[in-house]
């Protein structure tokens, strides 16, 4: 059942994802801007 | 539209505006055009991703799969292939090239100045057209979702877009590419259950969806399907965007795992997307009525709970500005590179940080006038788009994979391959996909013969 596999499943991966890339966009932005700071002080 | 609706649109390009000022202060060229070389493979695959899937991989899509079923994952798959062989192949070498801020740079390498500056032309052509384009298409859906004039939608994704491409150059994009990704996948996947929990029967829809894909299959003459599956193939094959993010990455293995990530994740998109299409389409009181690129629209009226409505726009915002800024950082960054370093090659790294800040804004404020204005601009400007695949990718290629390169042969070949393209659409008509891929390729090897033969004429082939 493709369809049902494409409307289920992949929104729940899909959700899973985001949550994943919300966490790595907030660690890089976080660590870039930290290793910067350093760099200035 | 209720008061969460436009409170939660107003939050979105607030926090966007917010993250343009914290990004302010950069650390130099290097940081803007290639963000230090040091983004996670995590990163790199969230934001080549948020590149590519724009409005045509979306909103397009959704249209196609509501119309023919499972018909278009063959050609839109064959991008996917693409990414998966330039990850595995290309897009290590090109991060191995250490010099190299642009595409023109590392084509500079491999056949002299003026094969750096044909690709510079092009390349800015390229994003500047795709900018202009993201505008308009950025414009007419937040207008949509806010009630307000197309104008004034334009104005407002390009100038906050804008405005953190400005400050925090490709860093600053990059990030927010992966939060802009997260927000996308969040809202298609809150479409597909939507939609999912309105659909009777699945054994009944895939019948439905089977036979539209049949007749698709059946009413498509199989050199049209050749030439779809051809231009998916190659039309954005190794683009500046995507080449940045090559370059960019932390390590040649970060650039191949995310590459190869983005390229089967890419598949799964598709797969979802196309199904939200059919389905949808299936679920709607209006049935057939609803199709193109309204059908997601209609779609997210329908399915979405209350109160989503203004999530469902900064999805789409989200869609259209993490491609829209990749494109204008790349156009900026190839600008200063590829056009003004050749003239003055003496520019240090802050005045070339300068240039590419300059740069951004220019290229920002022609892509708003034209698409605002003057959309035959655009028109014109795409033609760097149509010609990519044919002028830069036989000589890139070439060069990446390790064979021997000659000046002439380079330069020759994309003069020639951009020659045929451009004459291919002016004769045959931009409908035509075949025709300018045909001509482009063929003239790029005519071209690479010729200049073959006159390098040996004038310096006996040693360059």
């Amino acid at each position: 059942m493709i369809l049902w596999f494409a409307l289920w499943l992949l929104p729940l991966a899909a959700f899973i994802l985001a949550a994943f890339m919300f966490w790595r966009a907030v660690a890089y932005v976080y660590t870039s801007t930290t290793a910067r700071l350093e760099l200035e002080q | 539209m209720s008061l969460v609706d436009t409170l939660v649109i107003f939050i979105y390009f607030a926090a966007m505006l917010a993250f343009a000022a914290v990004v302010r202060r950069g650390r130099g060229f290097s940081d803007f055009s290639v963000a230090e070389r040091s983004v996670p493979a995590s990163v790199v695959f969230a934001t080549l991703a948020a590149t590519f899937i724009g409005p045509g991989y979306s909103l397009g899509l959704t249209g196609k799969g509501g119309a023919t079923g499972f018909f278009f994952l063959l050609p839109f798959c064959m991008f996917s292939l693409q990414t998966v062989l330039v990850g595995t192949f290309l897009a290590p070498r090109l991060h191995a090239m250490r010099d190299c801020h642009t595409l023109g740079d590392v084509m500079g390498s491999f056949y002299g100045e003026i094969g750096k500056v044909l690709t510079g032309v092009i390349s800015v052509g390229l994003c500047l057209g795709f900018f202009a384009v993201m505008a308009k298409a950025g414009g007419v859906v937040v207008a949509g979702g806010l009630g307000v004039s197309v104008e004034a939608g334009v104005v407002l994704v390009t100038v906050v877009g804008a405005l953190y491409a400005l400050t925090g150059g490709l860093r600053a994009v990059i990030a927010t590419d992966a939060v802009q990704f997260g927000i996308l996948l969040a809202v298609f996947a809150i479409i597909g259950i939507s939609t999912a929990v309105r659909v009777e029967s699945f054994a009944e829809l895939q019948i439905g969806a089977v036979e539209a894909t049949k007749t698709a299959f059946d009413s498509t003459p199989i050199g049209d399907i050749v030439a779809l599956c051809a231009s998916f193939f190659l039309g954005e094959a190794l683009i500046p965007p995507y080449a940045n993010r090559a370059l960019a990455a932390e390590s040649g293995s970060t650039s191949r795992r995310a590459f190869i990530g983005a390229g089967l994740f890419s598949v799964l998109w598709f797969l979802m997307v196309v199904s939200i299409g059919f389905a949808g389409r299936a679920v709607l009181p209006s049935g057939g009525a609803t199709e193109g690129d309204e059908l997601l629209v209609a779609i997210a009226e329908h399915v979405l709970p209350n109160g989503m409505w203004g999530l469902f726009v900064v999805g789409l915002a989200a869609v259209v500005m993490s491609s829209q800024e990749s494109v204008l950082n790349a156009g900026a960054v190839a600008a200063v590179r590829d056009l003004a370093l050749p003239l003055r090659k003496q520019l240090t790294e802050g005045s070339q940080l300068r240039l590419a800040r300059i740069a951004t804004a220019v290229i920002a404020l022609v892509g708003l006038f034209a698409a605002i204005q003057a959309p035959s601009i655009i028109k014109g400007l795409l033609i760097c788009y149509g010609i990519w695949a044919p002028s830069v990718l036989p000589a890139l290629v070439w060069g990446l994979v390790g064979l021997p390169t000659n000046r002439y042969a380079g330069v020759g070949a994309v003069v020639t391959g951009a020659g045929g393209s451009v004459g291919a659409l002016l004769v045959f008509g931009s409908e035509s996909v075949v025709m300018p891929l045909a001509c482009g390729f063929g003239g790029a090897a005519v071209g690479a013969l010729v200049g073959l033969a006159v390098s040996n004429i004038l310096d006996g082939g040693t360059r």
